[in-house]
This record gives C-alpha cells, structure tokens and sequence, in this order.
C-alpha cells in the first residue's frame, strides 16, 4: 500500500525495544554455543545430536545450518511469537492503539504495517541465525566445498546462496507463526497472554505432529514441513516438499490473517 | 436533518452504545456543536462522555444511530475526516521507552497526508506549543502526570485542526498548566477551531466554553449556549440586615421564598421577581440592609440541579 | 462499514476454501481419463514387453497396514530404514538412463539416501553417516532389490505382483485413472481364494510407455489401498548426467561390499519352504527367528530388531508351539520360539493351522 514511512517507524519501534534486541541476542548466543562446543569436543559421532552437527568440523557453514535446525522447533518460533503477540495487544494495553486509530490509521493497514513488521523481524531473527553460524563456523572450522545430504559437493558460494535459500524458507514458516501471534493479539489487550498463548498453540501443533495416531492430519499441520529446507540441499534442489511446506503456510496464513482482519476491523477499542 | 444542524462541527443522531453485558454507556443522544464553538461536554463519572467522544472518532462502533464530524458521516468518512480533527481521549498514551520527541514522530508518520520532510518541523512546533521543549528527549516512562498530558494535547495539535476534541485535558495539570491549556483553546477557538471538551472542571467551562452540554446516565440532559443554559437556574440574592425576621417577612410577602437565614443574613432564591423591587421594599420596611448580593446561577449548581447530587456513579 | 457478521463469514470462506480444496484436489488431479478400449490380456502383454524408460521422477510409497504405530523417523535418521516403510509415506527421487544408469534417492527429514548403480557397481550414500559403500551386483538385478534396501519402485511391485499371477488369480481391467498427470489403464488382480488377506492389487499402466506407473494393494473388503507404491510426478526422457550418476566422494573411505558378503547377507534368511499355494501360500523359514536379533545393519536402520518385533507383535501359544504373532490388514507373521518363522497373506488361524503342518516341522 506503498506506505514505507509507517512500516519503517513500526519496525524500529520493534527494534528498539530492549526486550526484542535481547531476544536477538540469545539467539546470536545459542549459535555460538553450539560452535564453540563442536569446537572444544570434537565432531558428533553418527547419528547424535541434531542433524548436520556430525558436518560442521567438515565445514564451518554447516553451523548456520545446525543452529537453523536447533533453533527452529522452539527458539525462533518463541521469539517471533512475543513480537507477534504484543503487536496489536501492547498498542491496546498502553492505550497508543486509540490514539494510532485517530490518527487516522486505518485499521486494515495498521494489520497489515503490524504483520509485516513481525514478518521482517522473523526474517530478520532468520538472517541473524544464518549470518552468525557462517561467521563463527568459518572462524573456528575450515570452509570450502559444502557436501549435500545427496552426497555430491557445491562450492562455497553455491553453499552460502542455498543457506540464504533456507533463511528465506525459514522466515517464510515463522511467518504463519507472526500470523497467528497477530491474530491472538487482535483478540486480548494483554500482550503476555497473546505472547503465551501463540507459543502455546505452535508447542501444541508441534505435538499434534509427533502424535502418530494423527499422521493423516499431519500434512495439513504448518509445522510440519518446518524442516523441508532441506530440500534445497540436495542435489538436483527437490521442490516437491518445500513446494508443499509453503502451500500450507499460505493456506494457514490466508485464514490467520483474514482472521485477524475480521476482528481488527470490527473490535471497540475500548482501552 | 434540520438546516439548523448544516454546517455543524459535530452531529449525532439516536446515537446508542450498548456494551456486551448489556450497560447502556449513552442512550439515544443527539448532539449538536455549532462550528466555531468551544462546547463543554459535561456530566457525572460514567455519564457517557468517552463512550460518545469514542464513537465519534470510529473507536467504538455505535449500536444504533448516526454521527457526523465536520459534515461527514463517521465512520463512513473518518478517513478523509479524521486528520482534520486532533484528539485526546481519556488521558494521553504513549510508548514508555520512547522519547517524547520519537512518540510524535511516530504519529506523525503514521499519518500520510503529511509531508514527511516536514515532520521534523511540525513536531517541534507542537512540542513548542504545549512547553515540552525542553523535557523533549526524555523517555516518556519519566515524564510527570502534567508532562503526560502536555504531550498527549501535543499530539492532538500536530497539524492545524478544524476540530479538537479534549477528554479531560487539564487531568493532572498544575494550575499553570490548567491555564495554558485555557489559554490554548481560546488560543485555537480564536483560529475558527472547534472544540469538544469534556471536563469536570465547571470554573474553567464557565471562563473558556461558548456552549454546554449535559450528559447524565447516557443522556444529553441540557443543551445550549452557556448563557441559555444557565439562564433556566434560578438567580439567588443574599441579604445582609439589621433585622432579619423583617427580611423574611418582606420577601415572603413578595412570593419569594427564604430559603436560609443565619445570623445577620437571609438567603433567597429570586424566581421571577425583580430584584429592584425586592430591595426597595426591604429597604422601605427597614429591615436594615447592610448589603445585598445577586449571585447568578453558578453552573456547579444547575449541574448538581440536573445530575442529582449523590455521591455513587451509576452502575 | 461492513456489518460486524459479515466481515466474519470472510475468514469462515477462505477456511472452507482450504479445505474443500485440500479435500477436492486429488479426485481433481485423478480424473478418469478417455482411453482406446483393450483387454486385460492385451495390457498385461504390453506391460510384459515394454522398454525399459529413460525418466527421471519422484516416487511416493505410502503403508498403512494397520500394524502398531513405529516412532517415526527423527530428522537426519535413515529415511530408508525398515521402520519407514513399515507405516507412514516414505518418497524416494529416480532417474533412469533407461539402460545401465540408475539412481534412486529415498528423502527423508534433513536426510538422504542415495542407490546409484552404473551396470554391475552399485553405491549407497547415506547422508547420517556420510559413508558410501560399494558393491558389485549381477548385471539385471534391478537397483533398489539388494539386501537392505526397498521395493520402491511401481515397475518393480508391479513385475513381483504380475510374476504371481496365475490360475488362482482373476485379472480384469479396471477403469482408467490419471497417474502423476499421466493416462494409465488399470489391471485388476484379485486373489481367487477367499482365506486370502489381499482383497486385490491394483496396477496404473501408463497407456503410452506401457510402463507401471502404481501399485496399490487392498486388504480385503477395504477401500484404501493398505501399501501404495506409485509416481508423483514423472518426466520420459534421458536425466542429466549429473543426476542420475552423481559425483560421490568415492576417496578411500568407500567401504567395499564384496559379493560374498552380498551372499552372506542373502544367505543368514534361509531359503523357504512354502505350504499351500498362490496367494494363500504361507512361506516357513526355519531358524530364522533366531537371525532377527543379528539382522545385517541397515536392514532395520538405527532401531533394535527385538524391540521393534515385540512393539509390533502379541504372545501367541498354542499345538504348534509359543511364539510371538505379528497381524496387519495384508499379511500375519507367526515368530516361533522354536527359530520358525512363518508369513503369508492370510489370517491368523492360517498361519497356525500351517505351522502343524508337516511340510512346516522345524
Ligand atoms: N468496554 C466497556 N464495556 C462495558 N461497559 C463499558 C465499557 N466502557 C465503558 N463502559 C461503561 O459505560 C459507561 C460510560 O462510560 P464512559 O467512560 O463513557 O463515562 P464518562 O462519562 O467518560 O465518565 P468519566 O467522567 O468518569 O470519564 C460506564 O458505566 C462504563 O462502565
Ligand atoms: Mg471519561
């Protein structure tokens, strides 16, 4: 809605908060952990620890890839959904939702200045991740050839164009979970419980995945296809899965946001 | 829609809030601030003022009824409408950790019928305006109640408005504050702003407001001018006097009824009598009238007159 | 403004859109194509003699037999584990020069498995361990059926099932189907014997290579398919060098399968003896029981055949012996104490009735 001037001002708000920039942080800090461990022990014997940890001696960009994998299930959906569930709900319980609103916003544009602001710091937290593991992995680990899971070798710069693949693939999968944190927050003037209850759902998704008894469901979960980026290392790139995975994270998000349209656009801000 | 209502800063129309619960915050209102006003919206705690001042500005979507800001059905055209009006509402808010500076940049920024090479500008006028220069840079978190407010009537006064609509501006103003805020809205009347104000403050009604308007239980129980309104209160005259009883004596005879007397003093209320007469008749019975006071309705008391005096807000 | 309800039926619309759509995709994609009428035999005939195809393609095998849920494979674990295809949807990538080049690529979760075969040598790259053995196959075997690996592929079920069919089998045409976007004509077995567990086998045939692009086999009476083999996706024609032979790190690290050990592996299952006959045949092999616990690695991926068996099977006792019995919706297993074992496509009583049998004596 060419409108950069409001988005912007919404994503430095979100910058600047302290909490967030901490966030970021831990983040940065669970990635370096797991290269200075990798570092100081030794390379993972097979089949311990998450996957691509056996490799990051072998190559130091298999860090980024690593700490992606151990990043996505918890942390990185954990700190999308407190930026997503005080999104709306923190303008509400500060009382600046009424005065944006008067401005005037219109509301359908505040969602969507909201939603794509949590969208750019999901990508954002995405890119951190990715940036990090390549640097510290090529400080303490050789570089060079990256072997893919079908075996055969890419060259350095091939490697970092398809980590920078996963990090897009990644930002696009937490942003269904910015989408869900919006919609709560659209619901509550308490941004703690719209941040719990986003995380909350995404656990229980998470769950509703690993439960077998449900795996005719599973498909359809937008978690489940969380970790199809690996698709893009592989030799020749599979499109089947990540195909898929960014189906349903677009069919999740057309029903979250237009969700949280329907009731952004009809609530009483009465706070 | 009369022709009287043409041209009408603010209109509303069997204007209804009933909250999911069921509590009726305003009741069928009708409401008519004539351009160029400076209209003191009043009534007691939980009378509706917010309620009807949030369906004004399209925070709240009315029940039943119709409103119009400046000519336009809100909110159909809010808008288009909306810029020309600056608001506070029930107390400023701002983003704790941001400065009062970047608080104003942001809202100015949100609004795109501004030139953004301009912000800069406008907010240090605004700023300049309400006397928070100095205290610009600091983080909202640490500003005082008054340094809150201040800031919040900032905000409303980014850009020229054609309406202002004030809930409870002076809130926690010092009385330096509380009279620069008298002085900004005569300041903005004076430009041909209009201005909404919801107060509980009546001294400062009576010095700043044109016209008032009285709310009570979600109802708009008297309306008009400040001199139509208070001119349905009954005037009251004081007299002091050597000889009280005669007083009483004497008024009672003129249909007017005491209705103190203390000693040396009997209060009146005059009615329809002429005061000329009265003291004239006093004096000729030589009740001994040492001094004699006309005192006009004051609006406190129609107030308490139209609102009852209990204590308790309604339910 | 809109009316509150109705800016609520918006997100209700779009919700009932993803799910119709998701619900209404396959029967959309799957629509019966028009096809020059044939008979069963003229099909099996062209499947019989039809070419080799060069393609390259991705294979979706989907098991729900009924037997107790496996923990599923984590990610980075072996996605061609025999715990992935004993339920759940396994996919595997091929590509085929359509002579001696072949390679199939079974995905899994942040994992890989690689069987290229290039004539006689056959390598195996597993991205868990990041090791690739070697071995050296008899020509014409087809890729994927070496020792720890999958039947993956349609036109391999396809050639196991038709190879049964004889006079205990009913072979009929079927209707048309559409295939991975492609025509097929459908071949009908049905088992003539009412004991068996398999209701019938379903086979597309891609009606312009002839070639079996799907396999389904049904438990009796059921209308899903218990294990479904098939294309997803399909393209004729030569794959790129690079895919379908791709560059391995083939250093010295590449561990050496010799034949012998091939024969090794083949040889610790003994050859079978089979009581009865056609689909009802139930196959007895003795001592066997006994080799689960020394299963070769890889034939059961990272989990432990004992525990896999009794997560998978009751106690069962009784004139035949004690043991352990294994059902599922197309075959039943019975794991003696005594080191028989015995499997075939009928139910229970079956089995134990051919347990006493004498051709069936440890
Ligand atoms: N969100 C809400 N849900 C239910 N009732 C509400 C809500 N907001 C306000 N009310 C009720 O509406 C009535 C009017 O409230 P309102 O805030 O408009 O009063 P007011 O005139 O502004 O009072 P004050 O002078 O104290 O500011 C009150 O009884 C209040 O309890
Ligand atoms: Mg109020």
């Amino acid at each position: 809605m060419g409108d950069g001037r409001l988005l912007l001002s919404e994503f430095l708000l979100v910058l600047r908060r302290r909490r967030n920039q901490v966030l970021l942080g831990l983040l940065a800090l669970v990635t370096v952990l797991i290269g200075v461990a990798v570092d100081v022990s030794g390379p993972a014997r097979d089949g311990e620890g998450p996957a691509f940890l056996r490799s990051i001696t072998d190559n130091g960009l298999f860090l980024s890839f690593t700490a992606l994998v151990v990043s996505l299930p918890v942390f990185l959906p954990l700190v999308v959904s407190v930026v997503s569930g005080e999104s709306i709900a923190g303008e509400a319980s500060t009382g600046t939702l009424r005065y944006l609103l008067v401005v005037p916003v219109d509301r359908t544009r505040l969602l969507v200045v909201k939603l794509l602001s949590v969208v750019l710091f999901g990508l954002l937290a995405a890119v951190l991740v990715a940036v990090v593991g390549a640097v510290v992995g090529a400080v303490l680990f050789p570089i060079g050839e990256l072997r893919l899971l079908s075996g055969t070798t890419v060259s350095y710069g091939q490697g970092l164009l398809r980590l920078a693949g996963v990090a897009l693939y990644v930002a696009a999968v937490l942003a269904t979970v910015a989408a869900l944190g919006v919609f709560v927050s659209t619901l509550t003037e308490v941004p703690i419980a719209a941040m719990a209850a986003t995380a909350l759902a995404v656990v229980l998704v998470e769950v509703l995945d690993a439960v077998p008894q449900l795996s005719a469901l599973h498909p359809w979960l937008f978690t489940h296809d969380w970790l199809a980026f690996g698709d893009l290392l592989r030799d020749p790139v599979s499109v089947a899965g990540l195909g898929h995975g960014l189906l349903v994270q677009a069919c999740w998000d057309a029903v979250l946001v237009t969700l949280a349209w329907a009731r952004m656009t009809t609530r009483d801000v009465t706070s | 829609m009369g022709p009287s209502t043409e041209g009408a800063a603010v209109t509303t129309r069997g204007l209804t809030k009933r909250f999911r619960g069921g509590q009726v915050a305003v009741d069928r209102l009708d409401l008519d601030v004539p351009p160029g006003a400076v209209y003191g919206f009043l009534g007691p705690n939980g009378s509706g003022k917010t309620t009807t001042i949030r369906m004004l500005l399209g925070l709240v979507s009315p029940t039943a009824g119709t409103a119009r800001l400046l000519g336009q059905p809100v909110p159909a055209a809010s808008a288009s409408v909306l810029p020309r009006v600056g608001a506070l509402v029930e107390g400023p808010a701002f983003h704790p950790y941001l400065s009062g500076r970047a608080n104003l940049r942001r809202l100015d920024a949100a609004d795109r019928t501004t030139a953004p090479r301009t912000s800069a500008a406008r907010t240090a006028a605004a700023l300049e305006r309400v006397g928070l220069s100095a205290a610009a840079g600091k983080r909202y978190r640490v500003y005082s109640l008054g340094m809150r407010q201040r800031l919040g009537l900032a905000a409303a006064l980014l850009r020229p408005r054609d309406l202002l609509v004030l809930d409870e501006p002076t809130n926690g103003l010092d009385p330096q504050g509380t009279r620069e805020v008298r002085t900004l809205v005569r300041e903005v009347a004076a430009d041909g702003t209009t201005v909404l104000v919801s107060t509980h403050l009546l001294a400062e009604v009576e010095q700043i407001c044109s016209h008032v308007g009285v709310m009570s239980a979600g109802r708009l129980v008297a309306a008009g001018t400040l001199a139509e309104v208070t001119a349905g209160a009954t005037t009251r005259v004081r007299v002091e006097c050597r000889q009280p009883a005669v007083a009483v004596t004497v008024l009672t005879g003129l249909g007017v009824s005491p209705v103190r007397t203390e000693a040396g003093t009997v209060d009146a209320e005059l009615a329809t009598a002429d005061p000329e007469q009265v003291l004239a008749a006093l004096v000729a019975a030589g009740a001994g009238v040492r001094q004699f006071v006309l005192a006009r309705a004051r609006l406190e008391d129609l107030f308490v007159e139209l609102t009852g005096a209990g204590f308790d807000v309604r339910g | 403004m809109m009316r509150t309800a109705v800016r609520w039926t918006i997100p209700a619309a779009v919700a009932t859109a993803v799910i119709g759509g998701s619900l209404a995709w396959p029967s959309l994609a799957g629509a019966a194509p028009d096809l020059a009428p044939t008979t069963a035999a003229d099909l099996m005939a062209d499947v019989a003699g039809s070419q080799a195809q060069a393609l390259s393609g991705t294979v979706e095998q989907t098991t729900d037999i009924g037997l107790p849920q496996l923990p599923s494979g984590a990610a980075g674990q072996d996605p061609a584990s025999l715990t992935a295809l004993l339920g759940g949807t396994t996919t595997a990538r091929v590509w085929s020069d359509g002579a001696e080049r072949s390679r199939i690529a079974v995905l899994g979760s942040l994992a890989e498995t690689d069987v290229v075969r290039n004539g006689a040598d056959m390598w195996t790259w597993r991205s868990g361990t990041g090791t690739v053995t070697h071995a050296v196959v008899p020509s014409g075997r087809p890729a994927a059926a070496a020792p720890g690996q999958p039947q993956l592929t349609p036109a391999q079920a396809a050639d196991q099932a038709l190879a049964a069919v004889g006079p205990t089998t009913q072979v009929t045409l079927g209707s048309p189907a559409t295939v991975a976007g492609r025509q097929a004509r459908t071949l009908v077995l049905e088992p003539k014997d009412a004991a068996s567990l398999i209701g019938r086998v379903v086979i597309a045939v891609d009606a312009a290579t002839a070639m079996p692009l799907q396999v389904q086999v049904f438990s009796r009476g059921s209308a899903e398919p218990a294990v479904q083999t098939g294309f997803t996706s399909v393209s004729f024609g030569a794959p790129a060098a690079s895919e379908v032979a791709p560059a391995l790190p083939l250093g010295s690290a590449v561990e050496e399968v010799t034949p012998q050990a091939l024969q090794a592996q083949a040889g610790t299952v003994p050859q079978p003896t089979v009581v009865g006959s056609g689909w009802t045949s139930v196959a007895v092999l003795r001592a066997a029981g006994a080799q689960l616990g020394s299963a070769p690695s890889g034939a059961a991926g990272a989990a432990d055949p004992t525990a896999l068996l009794k997560a998978m099977s009751v106690p069962v006792s009784g004139a035949y012996g004690s043991g352990r019995l294994i059902t599922s919706s197309v075959f039943s297993a019975l794991v003696l104490d005594d080191g028989r074992v015995l499997v075939g496509a009928v139910p229970a009583p079956e089995l134990e009735r051919a347990a006493m049998d004498a051709a069936a004596q440890p």
